[in-house]
């Protein structure tokens, strides 16, 4: 029985090998050459700035997530739209289903709740790519922690700055207590 | 009349649930969120009418739809569970002096999904709705969880929520593929009974075939559960996001989301590993079953208990707490009886007042306070002494002493639990008991015993005070009274009896 | 059947008038808050304690107004039960009974504790607790109540810790002084340990039977005696029935609380430890009489330990100066007395001792309360004498209470204790043991009963004539004087001696009640003596009480009563001839103070120890070397995995791992 998983397992460290053995006659056969310019992040050409580790705008996800909903939106509804014609006459996949006009409602409904979705975020001004706090549909509320206001790019950068400064700093006093553990 | 009418008709709270969900959506909206509190009020009102429909159903008797919803006493007794618990989440949220006022609608819609989500988790045998259910309640609870987005306690236990919710339910949905490619079914009824002629389907044969990669399947799968319910060693992501959740949202993790893990465990062990299974291997392996949840249950209990001894803030020792308590519920689940089920459904609605309350009071002392900390309650037990007097019987209950209905929930799986054989079992919960004593009681001490240096005034919020004194008299009450609470949980049995 | 369900009401009304005398304590204590010399709501508690009292009185007299007019054999009252725990072999279910015996309690206890009610307004007047002690002694007759009336030995029990707790605050209520806190500390633990048998016992019994209602239990004794297994269970059960009532009713060795009792307010000495709540284990035995019938070798060890206690306790208050001291000794020494008659079965005679004790005892309680309060708080004897002239009410009413307890012919406390005496004279063999031990009993409760009175109202006046002026005690005081001492008087009418051929009412009222446990013990015909055999040990009787009231009061007296200030004199010349003796007896038998030296301090010691160097060092340490261990441990992790998560992720995978392995460990079938 246990003979059964065989191929599962033969399957599995092929896979395996198969990356391992071709990264490491790689490693063997090419050419090391540690110059600087050998050593650089590859970038088209263009010399680089700054760290690869950087943020992207929180925005992309939104219009990604958006984005996401309505092709799985289409994903199902191709084959519901497919049978929807069975389905009104009882012939094919439906047959003696009477699922017919049942069917067209609920379908109805699913992109009515999508189309919902969709103008909830454009109400929000979810979909608004530059967005400042006047342009936001709703009021803002009071002030209070679990409600911070917006601030000016100055502010901002007054108020980052020297803690910037000193986070640098504790960087490297904790980097050296870590050596030091 | 057309099935599929008919099933509609039967799924109405659901539906009713999921308008109501949009509804609050779309008035929120077209109102600009001006004044949330009427979105609060709607709220309770829809819930209201679900609560009366379910109410209506209960006692019915059990029909599946679709080939996947099981509407039955059961699920009807959990879904009353849960609407109950989020209505009185969304008083709290009302109640809530630290929360805005304008542009909160989210936070009942949010909640409204998550119970959605509930109600098809417990209602089902299949796999697969189980899996969408899970998933629907979890996204809603990591948006709640990061609802104060302003703050970074709140924003940091919403990420841990996700990392670790997203990493359980792999893993179950892990193991749901392999019991799937084994047994080729996912309806788990089916799955007990199924037998395979030339293809071995179904869990028997599987079992006779071997035991191995259905354990493997079967512990993933448990990983979902526990996940949910907080056990050991799946809990680490409770502390954290109790913690950081505002308190409301807590509350709804510790009480309904909770509920909907234990009710889909029962499910599961029900369907796949009931005492008198159908087969001499299924109760062989039903044992071992058994064991490892046993196991879970005094690791569970426990380490929940040890960790809430020396906890500082209210709100973090009573996220130890429920996972201490989801130990004990595990008692009832490992002797997989109709009677040990029973007993955890009984303590779970046990579970329901004392935790409401607690919750409860902690928020209003964050309300008053401003904090969450033990230390801080000094005193306070003689400015306001009905809360205080009221979260002494929800100690006392927790704790699992008469004349409470904690006490009374306790007695009934340490009852089950000797019947069955676990008396080892029931020996580690009782000697956890004793050691619950003592952080519950802090509390108590604090709010007593201890002089206070603080000037600040009690508030004053008299609709809150009066539901958490209702709390507080009905946790006595039916510690008093079992026994209509016994027959409700004996006629929404999940085994029958 | 039908239910009375007023019968709940009986309890209920003090217990209410608990709680309001509760608030009104609080409100008194708010507004002396705002002003220190506002007197507040307080002095309205005796209103409501005695309404309350009143009320609940009148209640009993109705139920025994109603049992009268039933048949003698179906005489019960029942309440619809109060059902609480089913399951399994157990069932709990507490209902309120009215029978012959728990009426005859109910009278004791609402009647006499309404007339205490009545003496304490005046004498905790001025009080700044005036409210809380009424609320205390409410609360006190509400369990006591509960004690009597259950159906059920949970509701017993919890009547009976209830009484120990209001024992406990009553004693200590003035805990300003210090001792009387500890008093209360020690009644409370010495209880505690009576309570550690009664519940093991109670567990036996469900064991048994399977249920914890006593007219079951006392139904199923029979049957278990019939089939002949258990007899060693049963016996145990009762030897640890026994040993709860030892504490409650302070038998030896557990009477060391009751003396120090006495450092409550003189009318919780008058009502809990002299007139209720100590007979409540003469009242357990009763209750469940065919279990105690049905282990004669129990009986038979019953019998020692309470003729030891009677005369230890008796002997001790041959020698104490404190009149309350005299009082605390005498009514352990009648306990005694009463575990006496039970021992010989003489179940009736038992409660006829209880409740003529709890007339005459509390009388001279009252009686002494009234002295101490007209003397400003002074107990000792020594400084007392010739009050009869500054007190003639008091003198009077304690002169009747005196008689009683001495055994004056005729008087209440002669023919019950002449009743338990006879009995066991009956009953022959060892019993004569305990007859003798009885008759010694009686002759030093003559002699102390006399010196106690020559010693307080005869003689000179030995206290200071410019300080202390001896005045009569007001009429809300002296009233219940009068009325207790008519009752101590004419109380033996309702046990007159058959040889007088006339009805015992009160062996007749409890026929129902005992005859199970006579049907066990003696095959349904108890023992009776011939009427010349009768005479004669009433005869005894009167001889000794002649010959030692004489001796205790002449002894004194042939110095003391023309007015010399001899009486103390003749206490010193006793303990300078036997100073061993004396002091022996002064001591109690040195029993407390053995007590104190052999268990209590090298428990303390022991608590030390375990407080400090286990504790403190050993637990502490683990603990917190534990804490230390994990605390390091948590920082090197969090160091390594930078925040929770990860290391939180590889926990779940090493779990699920473990799980597996668990699942596989068990090998294949």
């Amino acid at each position: 029985m246990y003979f059964d998983y065989l191929n599962v397992l033969l399957f599995s460290s092929v896979g395996f090998l198969f990356v391992f053995i071709n990264m490491a006659v790689g490693s063997l056969i090419r050419p090391k050459r540690n110059t600087e310019e050998g050593l650089e992040t590859y970038e088209c050409g263009e010399p680089t700035t700054g760290e690869t580790w950087i943020k992207f705008d929180i925005r992309y996800y939104t219009v990604a997530l958006v984005y996401v909903v309505f092709a799985v939106e289409i994903a199902f509804l191709f084959p519901w739209a497919i049978v929807l014609g069975d389905a009104f006459d009882n012939t094919g996949a439906a047959e003696g289903s009477g699922i017919g006009v049942f069917a067209l409602v609920e379908g109805v409904i699913f992109i009515g709740i999508l189309f919902l979705g969709l103008a909830y975020v454009w109400a929000k001004g979810d979909l608004d790519w530059v967005l400042g706090y006047e342009d936001r549909a709703f009021d803002p509320g009071e002030p209070g922690p679990l409600n911070p206001q917006p601030r000016s790019l100055a502010q901002i950068e007054a108020e980052t700055k020297p803690a910037e400064a000193a986070k640098h700093g504790d960087a490297a006093q904790d980097d050296s207590e870590g050596d030091a553990a | 009349m057309n099935p599929y009418i008919e099933g509609m008709q039967a799924l109405a709270p659901e539906l009713v649930l999921t308008a109501l969900a949009l509804i609050v959506l779309v008035a929120d909206l077209l109102t600009k969120g001006k004044d949330s509190r009427r979105m609060g009020y709607l709220t309770l009102a829809g819930l209201a009418v679900v609560g009366g429909m379910l109410a209506l159903r209960l006692g019915e008797p059990s029909q599946t739809y679709f080939g996947m919803v099981i509407v039955d006493s059961f699920g009807t007794f959990f879904k009353l569970f849960t609407v109950a618990a989020v209505a009185v989440v969304c008083v709290f949220i009302l109640s809530d002096k630290n929360e805005r006022k304008n542009g909160i609608g989210e936070y009942y819609f949010l909640l409204l999904g998550a119970s959605v989500g509930i109600f098809f988790m417990v209602s089902t045998n299949h796999l697969l709705l189980l899996v969408l259910g899970l998933e629907l309640l979890s996204l809603a609870s990591y948006a709640l969880a990061g609802f104060h987005k302003g703050q970074r306690k709140s924003a940091e236990a919403a990420m841990k929520y996700v990392v670790f919710g997203g990493l359980s339910a792999g893993i179950m949905v892990y193991g749901i593929s392999l019991l799937y490619g084994m047994t080729g079914t996912l309806d788990l009824a089916e799955m007990a009974t199924l037998a395979g002629d030339s293809i071995p389907t179904g869990l028997v044969p599987q079992l006779y075939l071997s035991a191995m990669p259905v354990g493997v399947a079967m512990v993933m799968i448990l990983a979902g559960f526990a996940y949910k319910m907080s056990v050991v060693p799946f809990h680490f992501w409770t502390p954290d996001v109790y913690e950081g959740s505002p308190t409301p949202v807590t509350t709804f993790l510790a009480v309904a989301s909770k509920a909907a893990g234990v009710a889909a465990l029962l499910r599961f062990v029900g369907a796949l590993f009931p005492v008198d299974g159908v087969d001499e291997i299924i109760m062989w392996y039903g044992d071992r079953f058994g064991m490892l949840i046993a196991v879970l249950a005094a690791v569970t209990m426990t380490l929940g208990n040890l960790s809430a001894l020396r906890q500082q803030s209210l709100k973090r020792m009573l996220a130890y707490s429920s996972i201490a308590h989801a130990g004990y519920i595990l008692i009832g689940v490992a002797t997989r009886t109709s009677e040990g089920f029973d007993a955890a459904m009984y303590y779970m609605t046990a579970y329901y007042f004392m935790n409401l309350g607690a919750f409860g009071v902690l928020l209003y002392f964050e309300s008053a306070l401003g904090s969450d900390r033990i230390e801080d309650m000094r005193g306070f037990g003689w400015k306001s002494p009905l809360i205080s007097i009221a979260m002494v019987a929800f100690l006392v209950s927790l704790t699992g002493l008469p004349p409470t209905i904690g006490f009374y929930g306790k007695y009934l799986l340490f009852k089950v639990g000797v019947a069955e054989g676990l008396g080892w079992l029931v020996i580690v919960a009782a000697l956890n008991s004793v050691v619950s004593l003592f952080y519950y009681f802090s509390v108590a001490k604090s709010l007593f015993l201890k002089e206070s240096n603080d000037e600040r005034p009690a508030l004053s919020q008299p609709l809150f005070a009066g539901l958490l004194t209702a709390i507080g008299v009905l946790t006595i009450f039916f510690g008093l009274f079992p026994d209509s609470i016994q027959e409700l949980v004996e006629m929404c049995s999940l085994l029958g009896s | 059947m039908p239910h009375s369900q007023w019968l709940w009401m009986i309890p209920a009304m003090p217990l209410l008038g608990s709680i309001l005398c509760g608030i009104l304590h609080f409100m008194t204590l708010k507004a002396r808050k705002a002003n220190a010399d506002a007197t507040g709501p307080g002095p309205l508690a005796s209103l409501v304690a005695n309404a309350a009292m009143a009320v609940s009185f009148g209640l009993s007299c109705l139920a025994i107004y109603q049992l009268t007019g039933m048949d003698s054999a179906a005489r019960l009252l029942e309440s619809a039960p109060w059902h609480w725990i089913e399951t399994g072999k157990m069932s709990v279910d507490v209902s309120m009974v009215v029978d012959p015996l728990s009426s005859l309690l109910l009278l004791v206890i609402t009647g006499i504790g309404l007339l205490i009610h009545i003496y304490s307004a005046g004498y905790m007047k001025g009080d700044p607790g005036f409210a809380k002690f009424f609320s205390y002694l409410n609360l006190f007759v509400a369990a006591m109540l509960m004690l009597v009336m259950s159906s059920s030995l949970l509701g017993l029990f919890i009547g009976w810790e209830g009484v120990g707790l209001c024992s406990y605050l009553l004693i200590g209520f003035w805990y300003h002084k210090g001792w009387p806190a500890e008093a209360g500390q020690k009644a409370f633990v010495v209880n505690r340990i009576g309570d550690a048998f009664f519940v093991i016992g109670s567990f036996l019994l469900i064991q048994l039977f399977g249920t914890l209602d006593l007219s079951e239990i006392g139904a199923g004794v029979a049957g278990l005696l019939e089939s002949g297994e258990h007899s060693t269970q049963l016996m145990l059960a009762a030897l640890l029935l026994f040993g709860g009532a030892c504490g409650k009713s302070a038998q030896m060795p557990l009477f060391v609380w009751l003396p120090d009792a006495m450092a409550g307010p003189t009318p919780v000495s008058a009502l809990i430890h002299a007139a209720t709540m100590v007979t409540s284990g003469v009242y357990l035995v009763v209750r469940l009489n065919p279990l105690f019938a049905a282990s004669p070798g129990v009986l038979l060890f019953i019998g020692v330990v309470a003729a030891a206690t009677a005369f230890i306790a008796g002997t001790s208050a041959m020698a104490q100066r404190d009149l309350k001291g005299v009082l605390a000794y005498s009514t352990v020494s009648q306990l005694g007395y009463m575990f006496l008659g039970l021992a010989a079965g003489a179940w009736s005679s038992a409660i006829f001792h209880l409740i003529t004790h709890a007339f005459f005892k509390a009388l001279l309680f009252l009686g002494a309360g009234s002295v101490i309060h007209g003397m400003h708080e002074e107990q000792d004897m020594h400084k007392m004498g010739g009050l009869r002239r500054h007190m003639p009410k008091t003198f009077i009413t304690f002169l009747a209470g005196a008689l009683a307890l001495s055994g004056f012919p005729l008087l209440s406390g002669f023919i019950s204790k002449d009743e338990i005496l006879a009995m066991n004279f009956a009953r022959g063999g060892l019993h004569y043991g305990l007859w003798a031990v009885g008759v010694a009993t009686a002759a030093i409760t003559a002699f102390y009963t006399w010196r106690m009175v020559a010693l307080t109202f005869f003689g000179e006046e030995r206290f200071d004539k410019d300080k202390v002026h001896p005045h009569e005690s007001p009429f809300s005081m002296t009233l219940p004087l009068f009325i207790l001492a008519g009752l101590a008087l004419a109380g033996g009418v309702l046990g007159i001696p058959p040889v007088f051929h006339a009805t015992h009412i009160l062996e007749h009222w409890l026929e129902p009640i005992t005859a199970p446990g006579n049907a066990i013990l003696f095959g349904g015909h108890p023992p009776h003596l011939s009427h010349a055999v009768e005479w004669a040990l009433l005869g005894l009787g009167t001889l000794i009480f002649f010959a030692f009231a004489h001796l205790g009061f002449r002894g004194l007296a042939r110095i003391g009563l023309a007015g010399s200030n001899q009486g103390p004199q003749f206490d010193e010349q006793q303990a300078a001839k036997r100073p061993g003796l004396y002091g022996k007896l002064q001591d109690a038998w040195s029993i407390d103070s053995t007590y104190t030296s052999w268990i209590v301090q090298p428990l303390k010691l022991f608590a030390f120890v375990i407080a400090v160097v286990v504790d403190q060092f050993a637990v502490d340490g683990i603990v917190n070397g534990a804490a230390k261990v994990a605390r390091q441990s948590a920082e090197r992790l969090r160091k390594l995995s930078d925040g929770g998560v990860a290391s939180y992720g590889l926990w779940m995978g090493a779990g699920a791992i473990l799980l597996a392995a668990l699942w596989m460990a068990g090998g294949a079938n």
